[in-house]
């Protein structure tokens, strides 16, 4: 029967290939009825001045019942113009060491990126440009250009539409936030003066209407509405040019060469060119890439019919650098890595295009995400056990799902993409790749791998060209993708709740805990709690619910609980609106031998009296020993959560108990004729966010074999460590 | 002049007739390293001996619980660190000190091998030996701040805007390995310089160090040679170490819980005795390069003075 339905399944597999089509031609069809924005534009880029010059015509419309007064427009590439936007200033959040502080030491005006609009007006009718005036709704600094308000002369009526024709000059910046130039190498994102997003009364919770539209800060990324872009560029004759969409025409004239790409259904449209790409197109075809067995085992886990996991094939392009034409398969292969496995596990990617871009080095552009497009990047040396460039693909690929699809405020709400990414691309990875080297053991000591090559020593041989994996060759530590991020997180997860507004976190390092390792880390415990099938049903409805919308971390909870038919309330309230550590811990085990009758008792209506030596002799006597066994639990963290506990006698019985986790210590008293020999809280780790695993468990008899071990081989190594010194003198 | 080769097996001739200065050596430096590694040894048995976690560190490494200790001990990491560096300041005088008790063998391999004379020599050569290591750390940073972080610097410069990764590297690892050349460079100057004062020319650390520039510089070629045959010795041992140690069946012996009590202790101790059986060896290297070098340079001059003239000299 198994047989039969796995023949059945593969049959069907087969039947479903030949009717998707090559993805050579544009095949996608809307999903949204009525798109709120759609741009309609042509752009040249001038190499000489780093400038585009642009015009476009944007329909908007009003989707909510307000009467919409204004306008409100971002222009981020302003946050590049001077040291007093909101993204330069040196606020809390910013003042560290980052890829601004080299940008700053590059001399001559060249390297500063501005964005204005030259005119802006209804079509047919209202020249607006005298109505513009800049905005600074998140900290009211009058000197960040980065959004615009237009007061409209006549406001926008209910379901209304508005129809703008804009003029605009855009000055890239020499890159260093994942947009600009480096030499004539372009990534040309957040370009135009673009549309804020309009909310109405419900849209993600809001109760009045209002537009969201927030300045561009140092770690922050973006928010904006879905619709349709047809954008012709033109360039210099000779430029290789990747943009988000479907490349539908290519056109050469004396002017350069004009190219007109086209998506319906994105939030963002990015562009790149380079003359130096080597531009390569492969077919994702899910028919040969996905197997049978596959599909099966996503039926089962999702249940879902087999129609519904069918993937799209995909036309992917990468445009890799001239040096790294070594890592050509190891780019496809990741890319075909996320398409099969998010698209197996959350839905097909349904658009017909994907670039691939690898950055050049040093132009700080690696690692971006845009719809249909996303930045990878890695060393022309990526190491035999390092996740290099398949990590950042992974990831960056991740987004198209989570940010692309799922459209949450990345202002607002960071960990609703990158933590859905951080939790998803190590699912990925793992399924595809196994464990990472996460540690290297450097002479015996363990050694983080990403810190290898970071050593403190000034200018480091390696460091000039990134961290070239050398470590790799000698040894390494394989660990679980999904635990990898708990060193960060212990040391930042008391910096800030995990929901916060971007810019309000405390420090750099908190906003990447919190958007990043510690939502994956608690992602992971919630699977934990509700078991794997949950999580992925969960996941899969969240995608598929609010696939091009705009979802809160509210509405996230309403689907966790709606799919496992649980209250979960509590695990987002203690791990996600809070900021306290989890920690339990095995207290003490206390065995007791169990004397008998000692003392005064009340016998037959007299009082009885049994002496100490009479009970100690009598339990020497005994053959069965008694014993009173405590066990103490406490819980050392402010946060809490329902945990199992493992008690462990000497014949190799095992009590399961439950404890639900909520005051600060509990006690587990057993009586019998065998005394406790360990236990442990949480044994099957499921609260991954816990402080400390080590007193999770305790035992009785303490062992120090272990450490004589490592004192053994520390030895060895300090002797070699002097050795060296030794030399010196 | 002999043959770089000759010298190379004259000097292990000798550091075969001088196995005592070995012995000496290694046995102050393995005392050293227990010292040094004991705050470890106590800070990972407290926080973990009575936990389960202590069993995956007897068969293998924990990054979970590396995360824990790391986490839950504040600067405990460090410390260790600080101290172990704070022994091996304490080492490197150490073992300048005793240089001068080794070198002093090769000058007496015809009397018997005794301690009080090996020391006396350690004394005898005390200071020049302190003055030659500070020569020696003075050259370092020379080598740190200009080649490394002046020269490094500058390739940095040079290259930031080189969107080719591969010619960067290249450029960076020029430097690196010019940075390491420069090392070996310096600590052959300063055991040639060694040589000299106990051999018995020159009579100060300056004029020792100024000369045996001069006498590197004037054979390169074979003053490498001598220094650096005998010195890949103890780094072959080294790399055998790390390809041979079988630790699956370490690992495997530690975590079965139905063997004899006495065969964990039994492996661990049999492990110390292969770790120090290597070390010994680098020991051993390490006086057979100062012995081929020694036999190097006393076949570019007349027979060595006694070290009693010498040191009458020196102390002139």
């Amino acid at each position: 029967m198994r047989h039969f339905c796995a023949v059945l399944i593969g049959s069907l597999v087969a039947c479903l290939t030949p009717v998707s089509p090559i993805a050579s031609a544009q095949t996608y069809q809307s999903h949204i009825e009525h798109p709120i924005v759609q741009y309609k534009m042509s752009a040249t880029l001038y190499p000489g001045m780093k400038t585009i010059k642009g015009h476009y015509v944007l329909t908007w419309w009003n989707h909510t019942d307000d009467s919409i007064p204004d306008l409100y427009f971002h222009l981020y590439l302003n946050a590049f113009k001077n040291l007093d936007s909101t993204f330069m200033r040196r606020d809390p959040i910013a003042r560290e060491h980052d890829s601004l502080t080299d940008w700053l030491t590059i001399p001559g005006q060249d390297k500063w990126g501005w964005e204005q609009i030259d005119k802006i007006q209804i079509v047919n009718g209202v020249d607006l440009t005298p109505l513009i005036t800049y905005a600074h709704p998140d900290d009211n600094n009058a000197d960040d250009r980065t959004v615009v308000r237009i007061q409209l002369p006549q406001p926008i009526p209910p379901k209304g539409t508005i129809e703008l024709s804009v003029d605009f000059t855009s000055k890239l910046p020499r890159a260093f936030a994942r947009t600009g130039y480096d030499g004539d190498y372009y990534l040309v994102s957040q370009w135009f003066p673009k549309i804020g997003v309009y909310e109405g009364p419900g849209d993600r919770g809001r109760t009045t209407g209002g537009w969201n539209c927030h300045q561009l800060h140092r770690y922050t990324e973006f928010y904006a509405d879905y619709g349709t872009y047809d954008v012709n560029l033109t360039v210099p004759s000779g430029y290789i040019v990747g943009a988000t969409g479907f490349q539908r025409s290519q056109q050469k004239d004396a002017g350069g060469t004009t190219y007109n790409f086209y998506q319906q259904d994105v939030h963002d449209f990015a562009w790149t060119a380079s003359p130096n790409f080597k531009k390569i197109t492969r077919i994702f075809d899910w028919g040969k890439e996905v197997r049978g067995d596959e599909v099966a085992r996503c039926t089962e886990i999702l249940g879902l019919p087999a129609s519904d996991i069918a993937l799209r094939n995909v036309s992917v392009t990468l445009l890799l650098q001239p040096s790294h034409r070594n890592l050509e398969d190891r780019y496809f292969r990741a890319a075909f890595n996320g398409l099969k496995y998010y698209g197996l596990r959350f839905g097909a990617y349904p658009y017909d295009t994907l670039t691939v871009v690898d950055p050049p080095r040093n132009s700080y552009t690696s690692g971006m995400e845009y719809p249909t497009l996303f930045v990878g990047g890695s060393t022309f040396w990526p190491g035999k056990h390092e996740f290099q460039p398949e990590g950042v693909t992974v990831h960056e690929f991740g987004h198209q799902f989570w940010y692309g699809l799922v459209g949450n405020n990345e202002f607002e709400e960071p960990w609703l993409d990158e933590g859905f990414v951080t939790y998803s691309t190590a699912k990925v990875l793992e399924t595809a790749y196994g464990n990472p080297c996460s540690y290297h053991r450097v002479l015996g000591i363990p050694v983080q791998a990403f810190s290898w090559l970071s050593v403190p020593l000034p200018n480091f041989p390696f460091v000039g060209v990134g961290s070239i994996p050398v470590g790799t060759y000698f040894s390494c530590v394989k660990l679980p993708e999904q635990t990898s991020g708990r060193s960060e997180y212990l040391q930042h997860a008391t910096d800030d709740n995990l929901v916060r507004n971007g810019w309000q976190y405390r420090s750099r390092m908190s906003y990447v805990v919190n958007s990043y390792r510690r939502p994956g880390l608690s992602l992971v415990t919630l699977e934990q709690y509700l078991g794997p099938t949950v999580m992925a049903r969960v996941m899969r409805t969240y995608q598929q619910e609010w696939r091009y919308r705009h979802p809160t971390t509210r509405d996230f909870i309403d689907v966790v609980n709606k799919v496992s038919g649980r209250d979960m309330d509590w695990f987002f309230q203690q791990f996600f609106y809070n900021s306290n550590l989890a920690d339990y811990a095995v207290a003490s085990i206390w065995n007791e031998p169990r004397y008998g009758h000692t003392g005064i008792y009340d016998e037959g209506g007299k009082k009885t009296y049994y002496s100490r030596q009479n009970a100690l002799r009598e339990y020497k006597d005994s053959k069965q020993k008694p014993y009173r066994s405590t066990v103490t639990v406490r819980r050392l963290g402010g946060a809490s959560a329902p945990v199992d506990v493992d008690v462990r006698f000497e014949n190799g019985k095992v009590v399961h108990e439950q404890w639900d986790g909520k005051y600060r210590w509990t006690q587990f008293t057993y009586e019998g004729p065998n005394k406790v020999t360990s236990a442990v809280v949480d044994p099957s780790h499921k609260l991954l966010l816990d402080a400390n695993f080590t007193n999770n468990s305790r035992t009785v008899r303490a062992n120090s074999l272990f450490a004589v071990k490592w004192y053994i081989r520390w030895i060895f190594w300090i002797e070699n460590l002097f050795f060296a010194a030794g030399f010196f003198s | 002049m002999v043959s770089a080769w000759k010298a190379v097996r004259q000097g292990f001739k000798l550091v075969r007739r001088a196995r005592s200065a070995v012995w000496v050596l290694f046995a102050a430096n393995m005392l050293l390293a227990i010292v040094a590694g004991l705050p470890i040894y106590q800070g990972i048995l407290n926080f973990t001996s009575h936990s389960m976690m202590s069993r995956n560190l007897l068969t293998g490494f924990s990054v979970d619980w590396f995360t824990d200790f790391a986490f839950n001990n504040g600067a405990a990491l460090e410390q260790y660190a600080q101290f172990i560096m704070v022994m091996g300041l304490i080492a490197m005088p150490v073992n300048a000190f005793l240089a001068g008790g080794v070198l002093g063998r090769f000058q007496r391999l015809q009397e018997r091998s005794r301690l009080g004379t090996f020391f006396r020599d350690c004394g005898r050569y005390a200071w020049r030996m302190l003055w030659l290591m500070l020569v020696a750390l003075a050259c370092y940073w020379v080598v740190f701040r200009f080649v490394n972080a002046g020269l490094g610097k500058l390739v940095d410069h040079v290259t930031l805007y080189w969107m080719n990764d591969r010619t960067a590297f290249v450029a960076h690892l020029a430097v690196g390995v010019l940075v390491l050349l420069s090392l070996a460079f310096v600590n052959m100057v300063i055991e040639f310089a060694q040589i000299r004062i106990v051999y018995g020319e020159g009579s100060g650390f300056v004029e020792s160090f100024l000369a045996s520039l001069g006498f590197c510089i004037g054979r390169l070629p074979r003053a490498i040679a001598v220094y650096v045959i005998p010195s890949l010795g103890g780094l072959a041992l080294l790399v055998i170490y790390r390809l041979v140690t079988p630790w699956h069946l370490i690992h495997a012996a530690l975590g079965d819980s139905s063997r004899a009590s006495y065969e964990a202790p039994l492996v661990l101790a049999l492990l110390f005795i292969g770790q120090q059986l290597v070390m010994f060896g680098r020991y051993w290297f390490r006086v057979a390069t100062w012995a081929s070098e020694w036999s190097f340079f006393a076949s570019t001059r007349s027979p060595a003075k006694s070290p009693n003239e010498s040191g009458e000299r020196a102390a002139a």
